[in-house]
């Protein structure tokens, strides 16, 4: 309760903050806002992928071929103002979700959930330039608003060297939510402090093409702190209190999330590229203020880049709670129906990719990036007894899946999502995916 | 290894399917020093005769069942019906056991149905010709009915769905109400779907007919106990609800709100609404609350006493807590006071409940006030597993002087009622 009011009082003053700001230099940026012209970017990305499940269910292997991220981005800016948008069209092609082992959300299960057609749509307001505090230290701040990801956690995984999404997607981001985000930047030289506010609604998405839960706008909360002591090094920590997310009506499980993560980035496709994430993360489910279960995540993941090239690994040991299945084995029911567990497993992958140089341009702008994907992962009951018992249900105490496919690029695509106003300051290069 | 190491030790613990895992423990019931109390009002009933008197469960016999999760239980004569549940392993839970009981269970028949994952509730009809069977999950969500003229060999009637009950029939009750035969459905949510109860009039048993959906219930419209035209619903965060339909100028067709209280934690899974014939007493409502769970090992919720003297305005007055379980369904043997409650992980506890639960002296009273069952002196007797055993009590129904009970991981147990 304490941190909640914490979390809107520092929401409110950097409001407040940059309202002030923004009055001081009002006219003189207004002065410059009409000469100023319109930026844009456009970007259109897609996977074809063909995965090898061994198995995926009851010792059965699946092989599907399946287009995954299928996006359109659009980026607008004029002087204080700018826009992201992306289209995400995996409501056409993923309905039945993607094979990927130990992944769960949104009602799917070792199946991950297609993204909403309105992935992101978020507008924000920047009231300056940043603001000289001295000749060596600036200050910047802003507002954002729309949907799109709460300032909470790691870069989502769309933006990351793998293909398959880690099975902490669920503990380490919270995404397409309606929000309202407050940010201020402290910069001296490379260096930089950065705290975001945000409130939004706690409603995952119920489906591809649902809107929000707009009555529910507000319930919930993130405050993300980030430091960078040197330009390529940043470390992050989050807190989240997500009401009800799993039951768009409310009455759910109440999520209390936490996330510390370390990551560094080089220069981004220069020769020698080098990327490092490490992150913690926790969740509690909640009810009634009370802890009823609690999940953990470890992951690290790296990766170098060679004259386009790349090869990456990631491990990640991470909690999943195991609730009933529907008829379709890779769906279960959402808000956990009696609110009981049948167990939690503990998920240990192991994934490497290799990823060639682009292979043809059939355009100037576009890029054709084949890669070859493999992870294995062992999925152990965390509690004995267990009602799920993961080597009896899957028919084997190890899944392996062997995915092979082609990044398609065309035009500029952000090259990190979900950091708007000030957290973009250095980011919203026009720089292509990190690493794809 | 030590999940192995533990793995080894249950796989034993298995094996030995126990005669004797039920210990039957004797719960020398503290009765005088917490019965005998001139501080505070006196109680407005005569106090029970039964507190204080040791009582025994034995064992009758076990019928094992170890490739799906057992539900629930209802006895008709000598033959009990028990439900399925979830997943075991890849098996769903889509069969209803037929046991023979004239002696310790014996299995000897079973029913598929088709297209289930749960068949979570199982109910026979007052006059034991109609077995009623809960279907979950969605999209298949219905309710089967079955003829019972050879109570070993039901027969399908029909099996009920509409786009009202195909989000999965969590809980079914039947029970008559002037004279008629309903079905009272509590129905699961989904996202955008609200929890709902939906009323079937069963006039016709093959050709049920929607008399009523009430949307109540948050998130979960769970269960129901319906007598004398009275509706009681357990509608988890909305606690408990009073519904007139018939004895006082409503119907299952047009329910009418008589009062609600939310039950402290929420969470309000099960009730029943205590008729005692000794004293023509019609004041207590016994409500299950359903905390947080791991189904086969951990589970949490409290017993809450109602008082529903004045129905629009229940009252909290009591409860009994079980530290490390959690209360789900009930059964009652009314002509003795005594109320069954399954346990979960905790197995089964026998709770005296006549008389006077909302008057106690303070040092019987728990930290916010209410009269605490377990300090009063309430608690007949429990079973529970031995140190090692393991049990995941479902269900419990008493009948012909014995109580059988259903157990997730083990079958249907048999004890001799106290």
């Amino acid at each position: 309760m304490t941190l909640a009011y914490t979390a809107r009082g520092a929401f409110w003053l950097v409001w407040c903050a940059c309202g002030r700001l923004d009055a001081q230099a009002a006219s003189a940026a207004d002065s410059v806002a009409h000469r100023s012209k319109i930026e844009r970017s456009l970007g259109v990305m897609a996977i074809g992928v063909l995965t090898h499940a061994a198995p995926a269910f009851d010792g059965r292997a699946f092989t599907e071929l399946q287009v995954t991220q299928p996006m359109l981005s659009i980026g607008l800016s004029r002087n204080r103002l700018s826009f992201v948008g992306i289209a995400n069209a995996e409501g056409y092609t993923l309905r039945r979700g993607e094979l990927n082992a130990g992944i769960y959300g949104e009602g799917y299960v070792d199946r991950r959930h297609p993204h909403t057609l309105v992935h992101e749509a978020m507008v924000t307001w920047m009231p300056r330039a940043p603001r000289d505090v001295s000749p060596r230290m600036s200050l910047a701040f802003s507002l954002a608003a729309g949907r799109g990801f709460v300032p909470f956690g790691s870069d989502d995984p769309m933006m990351r060297p793998f293909e398959k999404y880690p099975v902490n997607h669920h503990h380490a981001q919270i995404l397409e939510r309606i929000q309202v985000i407050a940010s201020t930047r402290l910069t001296r030289d490379a260096r930089s402090v950065t705290l975001e506010v945000s409130t939004f609604n706690g409603d995952e998405p119920a489906g591809p093409f649902h809107g929000p839960r707009w009555n529910r706008m507000g319930d919930s909360w993130s405050v993300r702190g980030t430091v960078q002591p040197m330009r390529q090094l940043e470390l992050s920590v989050s807190e989240a209190s997500v009401i009800s997310p799993e039951l768009q009506q409310g009455g759910a499980f109440d999520h209390r999330q936490t996330h510390a993560a370390l990551r560094w980035d080089g220069a981004p496709l220069q020769p020698g590229h080098r990327y490092l994430l490490a992150e913690w993360a926790r969740t509690d489910e909640r009810t009634n203020g009370q802890r009823a279960f609690r999940f953990h995540s470890l992951l690290v993941e790296g990766g170098y880049g060679w004259r386009g090239a790349l090869a990456a690994a990631r491990l990640e040991r991470t909690d999943r709670g195991e609730e009933g299945r529907l008829a379709d084995p890779f769906r279960a029911p959402l808000g956990h129906v009696d609110f009981q567990l049948l167990g939690v497993t503990q998920w240990t992958v192991a994934t490497v990719v290799l990823q060639t140089p682009p292979v043809a341009q059939p355009l100037s702008s576009a890029r054709l990036v084949p890669f070859l994907e493999l992870s294995r992962a062992r999925p152990v009951s965390r509690q004995q007894p267990s009602a799920f018992e993961p080597a009896t249900f899957y028919g084997a105490s190890r899944l392996w899946s062997v995915s092979l496919g082609m990044r398609v690029h065309v035009g500029s695509l952000r090259h990190r999502m979900g950091r708007y106003g000030v957290m973009s300051l250095r980011d919203h290069t026009g720089t292509q995916h990190h690493g794809k | 290894m030590e999940s192995d190491t533990t793995r080894r030790r249950l796989a034993r613990t298995t094996q030995r399917l126990p005669r004797a895992r039920w210990v039957t423990l004797l719960m020398a019931v503290m009765a005088s020093a917490c019965q005998v109390s001139t501080e505070g009002n006196l109680p407005i009933d005569s106090t029970p005769e039964t507190v204080g008197i040791p009582l025994v469960l034995v064992s009758l016999g076990q019928g094992p069942v170890s490739s799906r999760f057992t539900s629930d239980v209802w006895m008709h004569g000598n033959t009990a019906y028990t439900g399925t549940w979830g997943n075991r392993g890849t098996t769903p839970g889509n069969a209803v056991l037929i046991w023979d009981v004239t002696g310790p269970p014996l299995l000897v028949d079973s029913v598929i149905v088709p297209l289930a994952g749960t068949t979570g509730d199982v109910q026979v009809s007052d006059d034991g010709q109609l077995l009623a069977v809960a279907i979950e999950p969605r999209p298949n969500g219905g309710l089967a009915l079955y003829s019972l003229t050879n109570p070993r060999k039901p027969q399908l009637l029909t099996r009920y769905t509409s786009p009202n009950v195909a989000n999965g029939v969590h809980t079914a009750e039947i029970a008559r109400v002037n004279g008629t035969l309903y079905a009272f459905c509590s129905i699961d949510p989904a996202n955008l779907v609200p929890a709902k109860l939906v009323i079937l009039d069963l006039t016709d048993p093959s050709r049920p007919v929607e008399s009523a959906v009430l949307t109540i219930g948050s998130p979960i419209m769970h269960d129901v106990f319906v007598r004398d035209g009275l509706l009681f619903t357990a509608e988890w965060n909305d606690g408990l609800g009073i519904w007139d339909i018939g004895a006082m100028g409503g119907s299952p067709a047009q329910p009418r709100r008589l009062g609600r209280v939310a039950t402290v934690g929420g969470k309000a899974h099960n009730v029943y609404w205590f008729n005692d014939p000794l004293t023509g007493s019609k004041r207590y409502a016994f409500v299950g609350e359903e905390g947080p769970g791991t189904i086969g090992l951990a589970s949490s919720g409290d017993i809450h006493v109602i008082d529903v003297s004045n129905f629009a305005a229940p009252v909290e007055v009591g409860r009994y807590t079980v530290p490390g379980a959690g209360v789900h369904n009930f059964s009652m043997d009314e002509s003795r006071g005594l109320l069954y409650a399954a346990y979960y992980n905790g197995g089964l506890r026998v709770l005296d409940i006549r008389g006077d639960l909302s008057s106690c002296p303070a040092s019987q009273k728990s930290p916010d006030g209410r009269c605490d069952l377990e300090r009063m002196g309430r608690v007949k007797a429990l079973l529970q597993a031995e140190p090692n055993g393991l049990v995941y009590v479902w269900g419990v129904h008493f009948s012909g002087g014995a109580l059988y009970v259903s157990d997730m991981w083990n079958g249907l147990w048999k004890f001799s009622a106290p």
